[in-house]
């Protein structure tokens, strides 16, 4: 059910006495009601309506429901019950106190200092994993002093106002960290509010109306900091070890506030070098953390009753100094590979690192992502630089309109209105404004989290699909200005064919959204075993799909290549703007082709285990194949291209009863090996040719692991096949099958069997 | 069907298990029960209106487990059925909120038999499909419900509050031409 974690409480309640149950409600209600409150507004007269109030009640049965009809689900869930410990925050054990009692003048040892620090950076970590800060920074009674009243300058933030002219020096290095921690908070928050993200399900903005140090100058803090160095410099007192313990503490902090303020700029050249810096002091920070020695009286659950929240206060979460580090660690590292994407080479190759990006494991943290899509289309300008028109026509230029007039920038330069050229402007125009969104959506999408790359994109391919239908009016309309020649060829058909090039673009994204869909589904463990070779099958359909369609782009981008090589007039230039389109044709087909081998090897080899029961389904009383279809096949049912194969069709097609098992298995094997050469081929490819300018490294990685996962089908192919072969009279093969969750095979795409022999 | 035939532990309760429908009037004698016995696996606990909010609308879709001698609670589903409206066509949906058999009497088929009442008795109001969230670690329920025939059709990221993501799991009742969102009153 909606918003309720199902972690076992331990009490033990369970096996109540139903017959005890039911108490008094009234039990609770003292003998005499408190006093009415004074209500000091004009021409307000208060009554007592207590005895009123109390008839009507009376009327009621317990437990009956009086709602009117747009009382939801939701709002029950919000409902607390007041006197119930575990929702009432106002409800206090005998003795207890509503506020802490804590003495903020008490003088703390430089160990405490890095210990307070330490659970601090825990928290800080925590909140970036997607925990709100009223269960994490803000449990720190010395951030609740700081925040509370907002302080507007430095001055404002002493721990204790007798400190105003005498602060120990240990309490000024925690509060000049503590400054810089919230100033830190302030601009993540800032940038992850501002991008496309999930509020709860991906990270909490909720300030509980606190002001992250708004009120303050960065540089005033920058530089608090600063001089908090230089005094801890000069201090003779301290130990050593202590001492540089602190000092890599103010300056590691300093670096993050520095660090977080610049990483928006989308010109700077030195961010990598940031987030490096960065990098480099947390072997030191952490491993001079057993120094400290921790307060927890310093971080109280309480202060969650003074923060604007509609919730009861919730346990602190705990995350361990490992996990805190590790997660600090990848954050600095993919922040400073996101920076790379500012380098533009082309459109695939922007995409190609995005999908990689997002895909790294585990996936880059929130706020590194919500990065990435500052960098990508703050101020609707793409990488800082580029307008969306330019991403636009290169991604055509590179696919089905390479060094074509419909592309050109004079016609936008004509104005008379029965001139073709303008004429083809504006419906490129109409197309622009209609595709942008789209193609950025796309982009968009595959930034969110891995669930919701699926269920995005799940949503956006209705829309592609409608993309398709409104380009196919305008490539209609654009033929009368272009003077397009259609290809007139009776051996493929009686009717003329045009190229169709805008439409053939989008139908050509969004035969690989959907493919995503089906591949998003192996890797989120969507689909049961018995499934597999039905989503397989499906898959290598998508692919060979897409592949037969480019194959039909290429047709026409070859022609006009043909044509524009007889135009002396023809310059390098545009002879190479042919060759980059067909060389991505290229690519894009003998990357659909090995998927679509890979792809139908494995359904084959899951057509196998299931005429085998090694992969057995469950019974199902409730439903029947037909309708788990529908279900299964929901994103795509809206789709009109491809349309949806019915049912019986598929299982034809996937069971293919009219072959012999060990023809199963041949076919598997063969269509494995074509995959693996071709995936050794593309492992070849320069960063150019494979269109993964900017992030080669990935896609290498990415292409080995496919590799690997290609290499074992074909191991468990040969081993089923054995074992078929060498089956008794029975039949039955001496094996079982292990299907492995998706973490632990070679990639979260291939599902491959595992085989093992039984006696 | 094939899924309760296998077990046969079921014996070892004294005699048969009572299966009772909930209604109105029987909250005072079972809801304490019913809320100790589902708070006992959740981190928070849900509030009496939630309770109530699902008991007093479709106590019908509502069924409890019984000890054969002793007054105790030992099963419980709770569930709601609307049409909803964000869909197109609209559907008339059954929804599992909460299912639960008290830990010393699992494996033995009890949420099985509950999940079937609830199923059975939205079938007679006419649903035309029914889903629920379960916790993507949660695998004897995910496996409960896949034996029944409901598939996983999407993953909720961190979707419960201590974290841990979701499987929306979904059975259709009809094929969806036959889907009117409106069921028997
Ligand atoms: C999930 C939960 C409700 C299952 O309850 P249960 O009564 O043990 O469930 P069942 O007995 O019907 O099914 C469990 C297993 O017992 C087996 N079983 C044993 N005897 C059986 C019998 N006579 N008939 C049917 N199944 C039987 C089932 O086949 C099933 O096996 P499987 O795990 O291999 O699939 C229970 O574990 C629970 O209360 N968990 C905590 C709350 C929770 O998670 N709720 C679900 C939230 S959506």
């Amino acid at each position: 059910m909606s918003g309720n974690g199902f972690d076992a409480i331990s009490q033990d309640i369970a096996n109540l006495d139903i017959n005890d149950g039911a108490r008094d409600p009234f039990a609770m209600w003292d003998t005499a009601p408190p006093p009415a409150p004074k209500l000091k507004s004009k021409g307000v007269i208060a009554m007592d309506i207590t005895e009123q109030f109390g008839n009507a009640a009376r009327q009621l049965d317990v437990g009956q429901l009086v709602k009117d009809p747009y009382f939801t689900l939701f709002e029950s869930v919000g409902a607390l019950e007041i006197m119930d410990r575990k929702m009432d925050s106002g409800c206090l054990e005998p003795g207890e106190t509503m506020e802490d009692q804590y003495d903020f003048n008490q003088e703390l040892l430089p160990e405490e200092i890095i210990g307070i620090i330490d659970q601090l950076l825990c928290h800080e970590m925590a909140w970036h994993m997607g925990h709100p800060l009223a269960q994490t920074i803000f449990t720190s009674l010395y951030i609740d002093k700081l925040l509370s009243p907002s302080p507007i300058s430095i001055q404002q933030t002493h721990f204790d106002s007798r400190h105003s002219f005498d602060e120990p020096l240990t309490l000024r290095i925690l509060r000049a960290y503590c400054l810089g921690l919230i100033k830190t908070c302030f601009y993540v928050n800032s940038r992850v509010k501002t991008e496309h993200f999930y509020e709860e399900e991906d990270f909490v903005t909720h300030t509980f109306n606190r002001s992250l140090l708004e009120g303050i100058e960065h540089n005033d803090i920058f530089q608090f900091l600063d001089e908090t160095t230089k005094l801890l410099a000069e201090s003779e007192t301290l130990p050593l070890d202590i001492k540089r313990a602190l000092d890599c503490r103010l300056q590691f902090r300093a670096q993050f506030l520095n660090t977080v303020e610049l990483a928006d700029s989308r010109t700077s050249d030195s961010l990598v070098k940031q987030w490096t810096t960065l990098g480099d002091f947390l072997p030191y920070l952490n491993s001079s953390s057993k120094l400290g020695k921790s307060v927890p009286t310093s971080f109280s659950v309480k202060i969650q009753r003074k923060l604007a929240s509609t919730v009861p206060p919730r346990p602190i979460v705990q995350v361990s100094q490992e996990a805190a580090f590790d997660h600090l660690e990848r954050l600095c590292r993919d922040a400073a590979v996101a920076v790379e994407v500012l380098t533009y080479y082309d459109s695939h190759s922007l995409m190609t690192f995005v999908l990689l990006f997002q895909a790294r494991k585990p996936q880059p943290s929130v706020y590194v992502r919500t990065l990435l899509q500052h960098y990508l289309f703050a101020d609707m300008v793409i990488l800082g630089t580029k307008s969306i028109r330019h991403i636009l026509d290169d991604d055509l230029a590179a696919t089905v309109l390479p060094n074509d007039q419909l592309l050109d920038r004079d016609n936008d330069e004509i104005e008379v209105p029965n001139d073709p050229r303008h004429q083809m402007s504006v419906r490129m125009e109409t197309f622009r404004a209609r595709a942008a969104g789209s193609y950025l959506d796309i982009l968009r999408t595959i930034c969110q989290n891995r669930c919701r790359i699926r269920r995005g994109l799940c949503h956006t391919i209705a829309d592609w699909d409608n993309l398709q239908l409104d380009s196919e009016e305008l490539d209609v309309e654009l033929r009368v200005f272009t003077g397009e020649k259609p290809i007139v060829d009776p051996e493929i058909s009686t009717d003329p064919i045009y190229s169709f090039p805008l439409s053939s673009w989008a139908y050509f994204y969004k035969l690989k959204q959907m493919e995503w869909i089906v591949q998003m589904g192996f890797e989120l463990e969507t689909y049961q075993p018995d499934e597999l070779a039905g989503m397989y099958w499906y898959l290598q359909y998508l692919a060979k799909t897409r592949s037969r369609h480019l194959e039909r782009i290429r047709g026409f981008d070859m022609r006009s290549f043909a044509a524009a090589r007889k135009n002396p007039k023809a310059t390098a230039d545009k002879m190479r703007a042919y060759l980059n389109a067909i060389s991505f044709i290229n690519f894009s087909t003998m990357e659909a082709s090995a998927t679509y081998g890979f792809a139908g090897a494995l359904s084959c080899l899951f057509t196998v285990l299931g005429r085998l029961s090694l992969i057995k389904a469950p019974p199902r009383p409730y439903s029947d194949d037909t309708m788990r279809y529908e279900v299964r096949m929901k994103p795509f049912s809206c789709i009109g291209l491809p349309e949806l194969i019915p049912f019986d069709e598929l299982t034809k097609v996937v069971v293919q009863p009219e072959e012999s098992t060990i023809d199963l298995l041949k076919f598997a094997a063969e269509s494995a090996m074509g995959a693996k050469k071709g995936l050794e081929v593309l492992s070849k490819l320069s960063a150019k040719g494979a269109y993964c300018q900017g992030s080669h490294d990935s896609w290498l990685n990415n292409i080995k692991a496919c590799l690997k996962a290609c290499i074992f089908t074909s191991i468990t192919i040969a081993s089923v096949k054995k074992a078929v072969e060498a089956a008794g009279k029975d039949g039955k093969p001496k094996i079982k099958v292990e299907i492995p969750p998706s973490e632990k095979g070679y990639h979260d795409w291939w599902v491959v069997p595992k085989v093992i022999p039984v006696p | 069907m094939a899924g309760e035939a296998e077990g046969s532990k079921a014996a070892e309760l004294p005699a048969e298990l009572r299966y009772m429908q909930y209604e109105h009037a029987l909250e005072k004698q079972y809801l304490p029960a019913i809320r100790a016995l589902i708070s006992k696996d959740l981190s928070e606990p849900y509030s009496i209106y939630v309770y109530r909010y699902f008991l007093y609308q479709w106590g019908d879709l509502c069924f409890m487990a019984l000890h054969p001698e002793k007054p105790l609670l030992i099963g419980i589903i709770i569930c709601k059925l609307e049409t909803h409206q964000s869909h197109s066509p609209p559907t008339l949906r059954g929804y599992i909120a909460m299912l639960a058999t008290s830990s010393s009497y699992r494996n033995r088929g009890i949420a099985t038999t509950l999940v079937r009442k609830a199923i059975d008795a939205m079938i007679e109001r006419g649903a035309d499909e029914v889903v629920l969230e379960t916790e993507e670690n949660n695998i004897p329920a995910m496996k409960l419900y896949e034996r029944l025939g409901f598939i996983r059709s999407k993953k909720l990221h961190r979707y419960y509050l201590n974290g841990s993501s979701a499987y929306r799991l979904v059975l259709h009742l009809k094929r969806t031409v036959e889907m009117t969102g409106e069921g028997v009153v």
